[in-house]
């Protein structure tokens, strides 16, 4: 688009989306119509046809942008909502204030709201400190239910065999997710007593959200793994880092963990060669 | 402009996605149904459950694509990336054209998810037109803008919202996805009158018809384009005269609120059926 962007319209639609995203709109407009569309760049014709304008209507876009907004994000992180009560609604206002989303998908607005707000939830004493683990578990079951199937960009053919040489392949949806706090064992409204937990979150063959609590060393394993480690070197690199003794008991754990992968459907076999890198 | 599946079709919703799924896979006779409309951004960059069952759905019935988040009024440049993906996305599922709206939806890189009045203004007209043709292009697809509805007209207006709309449309020569619910609020909220309004379109560039309910808002004082109740009586006349007009074409109900089951959506239909066919047979006696 070379064109340059009209001075009138820009100042117009700048306006408009100030009316929603202004924290004291209403009040300011309440005061004096007039000035509250000074300062803008507006013409004059128009800063006089808006100041006529009924605040009723004037304000409509505000509850209904911050509605839609609002329930998308309640319907992807009910649990964290609940769990902070007003404070969500409060740091809600907040996110519409100051940032807004940046995405042409509305299902992408709850990852950028809790991105925002989590600092705060951390810092602050008086919210329960498994929040940010909590909305960071919902959010994942959603990315789960939503990521591609497909293995990352470029990674080579797999066969079903394992080799310890090479690196496996995962289905494309699967993620494993570390957490201060054994979220997932929430029950409604409850609470929960710190423990290092180690989730593998991954879609079944029906397409449903499964979730797998794992031990460090198996997670450690996964870890590698799901970066693109050979097998054999996952597994030692796992195992040196924990301080694990590469025993056969612990090397039947992990065929007994490679197996269960497969058998859910998540283990896709060996790859012919190594995985690009992570873009992330 | 290419016209296609013309008859009466429904807005594709998670409501009810499992019902018509389940039709589909059972193999019973068809729902009364021409074809379902889809909004891309719920499908597009996702994988999983809903593409999977859109692709089983789109092996039984015609699709139509019908955007949310184009911003074509908006002043922040166009996101490469999400162009790329919707081209892909429309080409894919087989959209004989791709609609979004007149409007803008957001400013200084933040969209608002939500459909927000340009004013109607010379310098909006060319703006508007500029980046409907590049969005075509980018598509590679006939492009339909939709008439919104609204509760503010920003600033002051060099024009009135028909010749507005004529203008934008001409001047990029797209197709126009005419919404009659919309015309019927905006009458209503701002005192004008909706066969006029319709009268003073282009209606030889409509390429499909949008109907749905709107609700009284207290609140607001105003009629409020809800999506959440039945066509009422005044959107199905207009639909009636518009079609004597326009003869053939699709007409899509949308249904986004107070979603109700499935069979009641598909009586719905046949209410919106019998009006379009009132439509068809006033153009044949004519």
């Amino acid at each position: 688009m070379s064109a340059a962007v009209p001075a009138r319209l820009s100042a117009l639609l700048q306006t408009m989306v100030a009316t929603i995203r202004e924290p004291d709109a209403r009040e300011r407009h309440a005061a004096s119509p007039a000035e509250y569309f000074a300062g803008r760049g507006l013409e004059p014709r128009d800063q006089a046809a808006l100041a006529l304008v009924d605040p009723k209507a004037l304000f409509t876009y505000r509850s209904l942008v911050r509605g839609t907004l609002r329930s998308a994000i309640h319907q992807e992180i009910p649990r964290t909502a609940t769990l902070l009560g007003d404070r969500f609604e409060v740091d809600l206002d907040r996110y519409f204030a100051s940032s807004m989303p940046s995405s042409h998908y509305l299902r992408d607005v709850a990852f950028e709201f809790v991105e925002l707000a989590s600092a705060g939830w951390r810092a602050d004493a008086g919210v329960p400190p498994f929040a940010h683990d909590l909305a960071r578990h919902e959010l994942l079951d959603f990315e789960v239910a939503a990521s591609p199937r497909a293995p990352r960009a470029g990674a080579p053919p797999a066969e079903a065999a394992l080799e310890l040489e090479r690196p496996v392949l995962f289905d494309g949806a699967a993620r494993l997710a570390r957490y201060d706090y054994p979220v997932h064992t929430i029950a409604a409204e409850g609470a929960v007593a710190p423990r290092e937990t180690w989730l593998f979150v991954y879609r079944d063959s029906e397409l449903e959200i499964r979730h797998l609590e794992l031990t460090p060393l198996a997670a450690a394993i996964t870890r590698g793994l799901l970066d693109g480690e050979p097998l054999g070197r996952a597994v030692t690199v796992a195992c040196e880092k924990l301080r694990a003794t590469l025993s056969a008991a612990t090397l039947e754990g992990v065929a007994k963990l490679l197996a269960d992968y497969a058998e859910r459907g998540v283990l896709i076999g060996s790859l012919t060669g190594s995985l690009p890198d992570n873009p992330s | 402009m290419k016209r296609a599946s013309c008859g009466v079709g429904l807005g594709l919703r998670w409501a009810f996605l499992d019902e018509v799924l389940a039709n589909v896979r059972g193999g019973g006779p068809p729902l009364q149904v021409d074809f379902f409309e889809i909004s891309p951004e719920n499908y597009m960059r996702r994988s999983g459950y809903v593409p999977a069952a859109l692709a089983e759905v789109g092996e039984r019935y015609p699709l139509l694509s019908h955007g949310l988040t184009m911003s074509l009024g908006g002043v922040d440049p166009m996101n490469d990336a999400y162009f790329a993906e919707l081209r892909e996305f429309v080409s894919a599922v087989g959209a004989p054209f791709h609609s979004d709206h007149l409007c803008f939806g957001g400013a200084d890189g933040r969209l608002v998810h939500d459909l927000l009045p340009l004013p109607f203004i010379e310098e909006a007209v060319h703006h508007v037109a500029a980046r409907a043709r590049e969005a075509r292009d980018r598509l590679d697809c006939p492009l339909a803008i939709e008439n919104i509805s609204y509760y503010v007209s920003p600033g002051a207006a060099d024009m009135s919202e028909a010749a507005f709309t004529r203008a934008v449309l001409e001047e990029a020569d797209l197709g126009l996805l005419l919404d009659v619910n919309n015309v019927a609020v905006n009458a209503a909220n701002f005192g004008f009158d909706a066969q006029a309004f319709i009268d003073a379109l282009p209606l030889e560039r409509v390429l499909a018809i949008h109907v749905a309910g709107h609700e009284y808002r207290p609140e607001y004082e105003r009629l409020i384009d809800t999506h959440g109740a039945e066509a009422p009586s005044s959107v199905l006349s207009l639909l009636t005269r518009v079609v004597e007009r326009t003869g053939p074409v699709p007409v899509i109900l949308e249904r986004d609120n107070a979603i109700p089951e499935l069979g009641v959506l598909l009586r719905e239909l046949a209410d919106i059926r019998t009006a379009y066919n009132a439509g068809l047979q006033r153009r044949a006696a004519a």
